[in-house]
């Protein structure tokens, strides 16, 4: 007799009496995690909402206070300033430190030539690659 | 009332349809983990686990299918699954080694407990892969259409797991037969390789 013949010979077992007493005491406990889980997961999902919305909100801030500034202009900033370590005229920390610089161009055109410039056009004459030279 | 129906008032959360289901379906789930796993402790624990997952993915049942082969895929897969947890968590005795080796065992009759106990142990060496199906077809006796279904893999694909794990089954026991008994927790992996 085969082995897989002999498996269907072998002794049945049944479900315990108290078998339908565990299976809904599991299903009480699996209900209670799962109200736990779905708890954890509301609060998880709230928290990490606030998070970004307070990041948007400071974020925003940001850039309104330094869009506002911009705005104004750099005079009329430097005007509204009292020191370079206080505030802004307005109260408003200040957000950005003006810096005015002259420039000089002169050095850019010392080298400039009067005279016409010449243009040199590199042109590939041959497609034959020099070869060493056999005697 | 019909099982579509129980499953119906199920999915609207009817503890008493859910009672019903378990009637009709424990003695069967528990026999089918025990012949899987051969521990009958271990095989009502996954039973009760089997019947808490039908009634919290009930919505997930579609009757394209009957009851039974949903609720045989639900005990598969834990069945599946416990049996890699045990398979991480083995350790092996010198006790449990020298008791494997169940040497001259005769296996021509079907009351001989020795005989059991090397089928189990023969059993147990089978990859889930096939261990699931050989159960289902031989001790179960669904047929290969019903195990495909259950195991979610082509009727071609559950023919040769079956005839794989029949194989295998057939050399484990000729080994118990020689006297060479088991490899303890030597498990015939999914290639059908020792």
């Amino acid at each position: 007799m085969e082995g897989h013949e002999l498996l269907g010979k072998m002794d049945k077992v049944k479900a315990p009496a108290d078998f339908d007493e565990g299976a809904f005491t599991k299903l009480g406990e699996a209900r209670r995690a799962r109200v736990r889980r779905q708890a954890a997961f509301r609060y998880a999902f709230a928290g990490s909402a606030a998070v970004l919305l307070i990041g948007f909100v400071l974020l925003n801030v940001h850039v309104v206070n330094t869009r506002a500034v911009a705005d104004k202009g750099p005079s009329e900033a430097l005007a509204n300033q009292t020191s370079f370590s206080g505030r802004a005229g307005d109260g408003a920390p200040r957000t950005y430190l003006p810096v005015l610089e002259t420039v000089d161009y002169s050095n850019e055109f010392r080298n400039v030539s009067n005279q016409p410039q010449t243009v040199y056009i590199l042109e590939q004459v041959s497609e034959v690659r020099p070869t060493e030279i056999k005697y | 009332m019909d099982e579509q129906e129980l499953i119906r008032r199920v999915q609207d959360g009817d503890e008493r349809a859910f009672a019903q289901i378990m009637a009709l379906y424990k003695d069967k789930i528990v026999n089918y983990l025990y012949q899987f796993t051969g521990d009958y402790q271990k095989a009502v624990e996954l039973s009760q686990e089997t019947f808490v997952r039908v009634y919290f993915k009930a919505d997930k049942y579609r009757p394209i299918a009957p009851l039974s082969s949903w609720i045989y895929t639900i005990a598969s897969n834990l069945a599946k699954t416990e049996a890699k947890r045990a398979k991480r968590m083995a350790t092996v005795s010198i006790d449990e080694v020298v008791n494997h080796y169940s040497a001259g065992t005769y296996y021509e009759d079907p009351a001989d407990p020795g005989l059991t106990r090397n089928l189990r142990e023969a059993l147990k060496t089978l990859h889930p892969r096939y261990r699931v199906p050989v159960v289902l077809k031989d001790m179960e006796g669904f047929s290969q259409e019903e195990i495909a279904r259950i195991i979610k893999r082509p009727v071609g694909t559950v023919k040769a797991r079956i005839s794989r794990g029949r194989e295998q089954l057939k050399k484990q026991l000729e080994k118990a037969l020689e006297g060479k008994g088991y490899p303890a927790k030597q498990e015939v992996n999914e290639n059908g390789r020792a």
